[in-house]
């Protein structure tokens, strides 16, 4: 399917009136170290590129995106992979905006959650952070009025998450067994899904209301036969279903000087139950402390799911505080430290530094560590344990 | 012995030489305020703007580093305007971008659009005094001119660079503000500056800003097509330089509307 996609964007391109083309891109190459255990390696290295081809079609009020993505790991074989982060077609007027095609929406206000975040699929086993997405097909269709934004989606085609493989040092004791992947809907994933979505900013606030009607992108993870761990490597293996969902939801934030209230919230019903998560934060920076044009911000966050224990995220309960260090110098140099705990057990935390910085023109480092801690075996994060790792990350921008 | 007639008359002599240091401390605020109004008012009308400008960054040791960007502005009726700036280089913030909404008697509104994540994050405004990029430049120094943010002093005529200019010294009304005051040298003929002097919180002179290269666009908006800021405490020194001005074009208000960000490519 996605093969056809590109084929028919490709050509497009070709004998469309094209005016301004650009084209951009990125290849990154990762080394991440980690423990050494029995059967993982110690060194986990990849190289990754994606590029995007922009057109501008002359004439008209409109353009054609393409971006590329693929990843090769030398670890973790379910990594190696690639994608069509974007392939589509955008078309606007004074007040609407049409888009078909592949792409990435971005919703939420939040940084240590993505509640609301829901269009795009997760590429779990590109980034930790849980921030890289797989591209969605979608329709789409905007307002742009005074009294605010209305946007419309049709989303054909669900996109499975992948997960790390056997060999991963990130796969928290888990294997899935995505060829057995089970639906709710007859139509697995050939479902069309809808969204809807309102956003405005008044004064200080910016606000988004959303309605999502279908195929949930996060999994339920079921053993299938009674738990029996692989006699080699100890993992439980596990199957996914995605189920059918309906989510409202809401993102706010008030900006009122150096402080930034935010907040994030759903309630999703599927066919069982009703559930909800909300994530609330504050964000204070100090800016050019001490006269030295350094920015220093500090972050919290609190997040509640309903769910508790059958909850997708690593605390159902949680505590977020970070502080972010902006140096405001000509290489753009930051740092970024975060803590996380949970409040139902604060034995259960995860802590994160990572620090980035460009070097001449082209070129950008990013320096990250990450470090789990759990004391009780059964819970996720003790066997995220196994993740806990540094990187280094050296980028080539073109 | 002084009679009541003669302390009287030394009386109102002394109120009346008072009064007169009052009245020229006023004037010269009053004169400080017209020049600086006129210099506003010359410029109104502007409507929009297109520019596609470059600046370099210089450190004390010679050392120069490039930022490209595109700056896309808006004038509004009530006297607002809405700024959208789209970085070009260095390639890896190439695409980010800033809006602004800046309003005379309401705090502005800003956002940043990441491309990578295709996110847009409100942020806060108040880092006027911030550098922009990492340049000599500050926000503060890159938003246009407002006569409302300031208080004036008009302190003498003098010739800069064989133009005669009116030179006068101004106080940020913002708290925020970087800087204790601003002197600058406008010029007489059309009241564009020429020279900007900054002033810090302890009243040691920090920059000088420079303009030069003035062009005339639409017949009445002159714009300096060189602009350099100095900074005499650490040495290092920014220039801007527009590759081009376009006035006037086709722009409506719904291209700095936030739903817009997400088409910059």
């Amino acid at each position: 399917m996605m093969t056809k996609l590109l084929l028919i964007f490709s050509l497009l391109i070709v004998f469309s009136n094209i005016k301004a083309e650009e084209v951009t891109g990125i290849t990154s190459v990762e080394t991440r170290l980690f423990k050494a255990s029995d059967f993982r390696e110690k060194w986990q290295n990849s190289i990754m590129t994606e590029i995007e081809w922009f057109k501008d079609i002359e004439d008209s009020d409109s353009t054609l995106v393409i971006k590329v993505f693929g990843r090769y790991d030398t670890q973790d074989k379910n990594r190696t992979h690639w994608d069509v982060r974007e392939a589509n077609w955008l078309t606007f007027g004074e007040d609407w905006e049409l888009r078909v095609g592949f792409g990435k929406v971005f919703w939420g206000v939040t940084e240590a959650t993505h509640l609301v975040d829901i269009i795009n699929q997760t590429d779990v086993v590109e980034s930790v952070d849980g921030e890289a997405k797989l591209g969605q097909p979608l329709l789409s269709y905007t307002m742009i009025r005074d009294w605010g934004n209305l946007e419309l989606f049709v989303l054909p085609y669900f996109r499975e998450r992948r997960f790390p493989g056997a060999k991963s040092h990130l796969n928290a004791g888990i294997l899935v067994d995505i060829d057995n992947t089970g639906y709710e809907s007859s139509q697995g994933n050939k479902h069309v899904d809808f969204a809807i979505r309102y956003f405005h900013n008044i004064g200080d606030w910016d606000l988004g209301l959303h309605y999502f009607r279908g195929t949930n992108r996060e999994p339920q993870l079921f053993s299938l036969d009674s738990t029996e761990r692989n006699e080699q490597n100890n993992l439980v293996t596990l199957t996914p279903y995605y189920d059918q969902i309906q989510q409202y939801g809401l993102d706010v934030q008030s900006t009122k000087g150096q402080w930034l209230f935010k907040i994030e919230s759903i309630f999703r019903q599927d066919s069982l139950h009703a559930y909800g998560a909300i994530s609330a934060g504050v964000e204070y920076t100090f800016t050019d402390i001490f006269n030295s044009a350094i920015d220093l911000g500090f972050l919290g966050e609190l997040s509640r799911d309903s769910r508790h224990e059958n909850a997708p995220t690593l605390l159902d309960k949680g505590l977020f505080s970070g502080v972010r260090l902006s140096f405001n110098d000509v290489q753009s140099s930051a740092l970024l430290f975060g803590y996380s705990v949970s409040l139902s057990n604060t034995d259960n935390n995860a802590i994160f530094a990572e620090g980035s910085s460009r070097l001449g023109d082209n070129w950008t480092l990013t320096l990250d560590a990450r470090i789990y801690a759990s004391k009780k075996p059964e819970e996720l994060l003790f066997r995220l344990k196994q993740g806990n790792h540094m990187s280094m990350t050296l980028n080539y921008h073109f | 012995m002084l009679n009541r007639k003669t302390i009287s008359l030394l009386l109102s002599f002394a109120l009346t030489i008072q009064a007169e240091n009052a009245f020229a401390v006023d004037e010269q605020e009053q004169q400080g305020l017209t020049i600086s109004l006129e210099r506003m008012n010359r410029d109104k009308g502007w409507q929009n703007s297109v520019a596609n400008l470059e600046m370099l960054l210089h450190n004390v040791r010679g050392d120069v580093a490039n930022r490209k960007m595109t700056i896309k502005s808006m004038e509004l009726d009530d006297d607002s305007s809405k700024t959208l700036s789209i970085f070009k280089a260095p390639r890896d913030i190439k695409n980010t971008a800033m809006l602004a909404y800046s309003y005379n008697n309401k705090a502005n509104e800003n956002w940043i659009f990441l491309p990578a994540l295709k996110r847009i994050k409100r942020i806060s405004s108040s880092n006027q005094s911030g550098p922009f990029m990492g340049s000599e430049f500050s926000y503060e120094d890159l938003a246009s001119f407002e006569v409302d943010k300031y208080t004036y002093k008009f302190l003498r005529n003098e010739k800069y660079e064989k133009q005669d200019c009116f030179v006068v010294e101004a106080y940020p009304i913002d708290e925020d503000s970087g800087y204790k005051k601003t002197i600058t040298w406008i010029d007489h003929k059309h009241y564009r500056a020429q020279k900007v002097d900054y002033y810090d919180l302890k009243d040691d002179l920090l920059k000088t800003q420079l303009y030069a290269d003035y062009k005339l666009h639409k017949n009445k908006h002159w714009r300096a097509m060189k602009i350099k800021m100095q900074n005499h405490q650490t040495g290092k020194m920014t220039e801007l330089n527009w590759l081009d001005f376009t006035f006037q074009t086709e722009m409506t208000e719904q291209e700095f509307s936030t739903a817009a960000l997400r088409r910059i490519h």
